[in-house]
């Protein structure tokens, strides 16, 4: 241990003394390459540092997309190579203030501005750095091949694949009834021959062979009672079937048409939670519900192109019955009405408004329409016969809180029908002048 | 033999009463009713089923197009309806965010009413706090960019969204700006300004919706006179058709 320390002390002399001399030359000029170093090296290592990715998601994403065309502002693919070169010089003013360079008179900047509608790029305030990893990000993201998501199937309207259905069951069935009516026949005609030849062999008279129908006749002759009872009944029966059948009579439940535009309201309603009313506006203002124009659906497919499951194919039947063009985003004159078929269809002896339910009765959509968010393809799920209107007349009992108006008249209501429920056909809700007229 | 027909009649009609009460008379949907058809089947009065007055939405072969649903006459306006004046340009933009105010006040009920607005027509891109995290937003997988949140976003016209002008949002709603689509289709004058107050409402809590709309209800509780409020309301509605 002594030993070694002293041999270290030793080198420690013998360090400090080169030091001194030749290393403190040195010293002094690897501290000078290395200050260059920290002016330079840094700015490319904060470069990296820089998140341009979650920068660009930040502030980009609501204008830009690189690769998936274009929203408010461009489609930022290939950017780089667009614009004046080179491009860094460029993009990081534009980037920063892009008012400034369209002031500044730029051929270029003023160009885009005018094929965007003079629409302004918010000022960002990020710095060169920042600026410069973003437009890394959009170079390198540029390069990268967009991958398109195959559509899931479990498309209603794509025809399901042909299921082999067993049917031995059935042949064993058939064959077994084959069987039988073969010995019933065998053993019917033996039975006869049988009789023939005993009568034969007894010297007797043939026996006088009666056709079926006279000896049903004679049957029934004899037993008049249990006739009677089995024809009341059978009666009865075809009575009950007949009512039955009068009963759904021009009955459209479960009527669910093949619509032009494959439309799923579980994707709409269901999955993104989008509000009836949100498309069916009228429902809160008028009679009819409505269907909504195409202009709502572009709310949201101006920008969402493609969907969960058929978006590819239907949205552009969109596109194309507006005369919409995707690239330039504008729209034509050559317009088509959509041909949407119409589920739910009342007779026209009847008068129904959607606001009085759905106001002031505060129905909800689904009473009436079942769990259509559940529904890709929309379907008649209720009756809609004034048996199943009358029924919920019967049933619904009427809201008379925070209804300032009526104060007096659900007083009235309430002495008259002194502790039963007020429901809808207390005051006139089953009048046949109400719904026909 | 006359007494044996009244038995049998008698018979014939209870069996018939007791199964026909058995008869189900609303019946439930299932997979065996679906069909792609419509089933027209013998009515007596079809006439009275299928009147030839055109039905909403419906064919008509008296015009060309074949449509039952007719623009209205070039330059007609519907009773009561104003027309926006400002055009649907950047100009038009700043000049309404300028001269536009909100006819309708912070009535609760009118607050209310702008709640439900909101959560039918804007939540599900906007989010219940305003913050752009609607269901479409976050169920589109980046396709659908976020719009502006209104309590820390910056608009595309340069103003802090929580410093918006109502004009410049009412602007918005009417013609639609950048993504978002026109909803003057979908929404009257009164129902945009009220679901204006529903947004300030929201940037000035900064909280979520639903508890704007619990305060909301402890106001209508405790007080707001409605009549004066109403008063109120119609004089300040003249406002902005005077600039």
């Amino acid at each position: 241990m002594t030993h070694s320390l002293s041999k270290s002390n030793s080198l420690n002399i013998d360090f400090q003394h080169y030091l001194s001399a030749f290393w403190r030359r040195k010293l002094v000029s690897a501290v000078i390459i290395l200050f260059c170093f920290t002016i330079i090296v840094p700015r490319a290592n904060a470069q990296d540092e820089i998140d341009g990715a979650a920068i660009f998601k930040k502030i980009c994403t609501q204008c830009h997309t690189i690769g998936k065309g274009k929203l408010t502002g461009p489609d930022l693919k290939d950017a780089h190579k667009r614009v004046p070169q080179p491009y860094e010089e460029w993009m990081v003013p534009w980037i920063q203030n892009s008012q400034a360079v369209i002031k500044s008179g730029d051929d270029y900047a003023n160009k885009i501005f005018e094929e965007f509608n003079k629409t302004l790029m918010t000022t960002n305030p990020l710095s060169d750095e920042e600026a410069l990893a973003v437009i890394q990000y959009i170079v390198e993201e540029s390069a990268k091949e967009i991958k398109k998501a195959g559509a899931v199937a479990d498309n209603p309207y794509e025809p399901a694949p042909e299921e082999e259905t067993d049917n031995t069951s059935d042949y064993i069935l058939l064959a077994f009834g084959t069987i039988f009516l073969a010995l019933i026949l065998i053993l019917g005609s033996v039975g006869k021959s049988l009789r023939r030849l005993v009568a034969e062999k007894q010297s007797l008279p043939e026996p006088i062979e009666l056709s079926a129908i006279a000896s049903l006749r004679q049957w029934m002759g004899s037993n008049k009672r249990v006739v009677a009872v089995i024809i009341i009944v059978l009666l009865a029966y075809g009575s009950k079937q007949g009512w039955n059948a009068m009963l759904y009579l021009d009955v459209q439940q479960g009527y669910e048409p093949e619509q032009p535009i494959w439309f799923s309201h579980k994707v709409h309603a269901g999955t993104n939670g989008i509000n009836c009313v949100y498309c069916h506006s009228g429902a809160e203002k008028g009679k009819t519900a409505g269907i909504p124009s195409a202009n709502v659906c572009m709310n949201c497919h101006k920008a969402i192109k493609d969907g969960t499951f058929t978006g590819d194919k239907e949205i552009p039947k969109i596109y194309a019955a507006l005369d919409y063009d995707v690239e330039k985003q504008t729209y034509g004159d050559n317009t088509t009405p959509i041909n949407w078929i119409r589920v739910h269809n009342l007779s026209d002896l009847v008068y129904f408004n959607h606001s009085q339910h759905v106001v002031v009765g505060q129905i909800e959509c689904q009473t009436c329409h079942g769990p259509v968010e559940e529904m890709h393809v929309m379907r008649q799920e209720s009756l809609l016969t004034m048996g199943w209107c009358i029924d919920c007349h019967r049933k619904t009992e009427v809201k008379m809180e925070g209804n300032e108006y009526y104060t007096e008249l659900h007083a009235k209501l309430v002495e008259k029908h002194n502790g039963e429920k007020i429901t809808v056909d207390k005051m006139g809700g089953i009048d046949c002048a109400r719904c026909h007229y | 033999m006359k007494n044996n027909n009244t038995i049998a009649l008698l018979i014939f009609g209870g069996v018939v009463l007791i199964l026909v009460s058995c008869a189900k008379t609303d019946r439930e949907y299932s997979e065996e009713l679906k069909h792609d058809k419509p089933v027209r089947q013998f009515t007596a009065a079809l006439d009275m089923y299928e009147s030839p007055s055109i039905e909403t939405y419906g064919e008509n072969s008296i015009y060309s197009d074949n449509m039952g649903s007719r623009h209205p006459v070039a330059g007609t306006i519907p009773r009561g309806f104003m027309p926006y004046m400002y055009p649907n340009t950047n100009e038009g933009y700043v000049m309404a965010g300028d001269s536009l105010r909100n006819p309708y006040s912070n009535t609760p009920a009118n607050l209310a009413k702008g709640a439900d607005i909101y959560s039918k027509f804007c939540l599900h891109c906007h989010g219940t706090t305003g913050a752009g995290d609607g269901p479409v937003i976050t169920n589109s997988n980046g396709k659908f960019p976020p719009p502006t949140s209104y309590i820390d976003g910056v608009s595309s016209g340069g103003d802090a969204m929580k410093d918006l002008p109502v004009g410049k949002m009412y602007h918005t709603i009417t013609y639609g700006r950048n993504m978002m689509g026109s909803h003057a289709s979908q929404l009257t004058a009164e129902e945009r300004w009220k679901v204006i107050l529903h947004v300030q409402a929201l940037i000035n809590q900064g909280a979520p919706a639903n508890e704007a709309g619990e305060g909301d209800s402890e106001e209508a509780a405790t007080g707001g006179d409605d009549a004066s409020a109403v008063v109120e309301i119609e004089e300040e509605q003249t406002a902005p058709e005077e600039n």
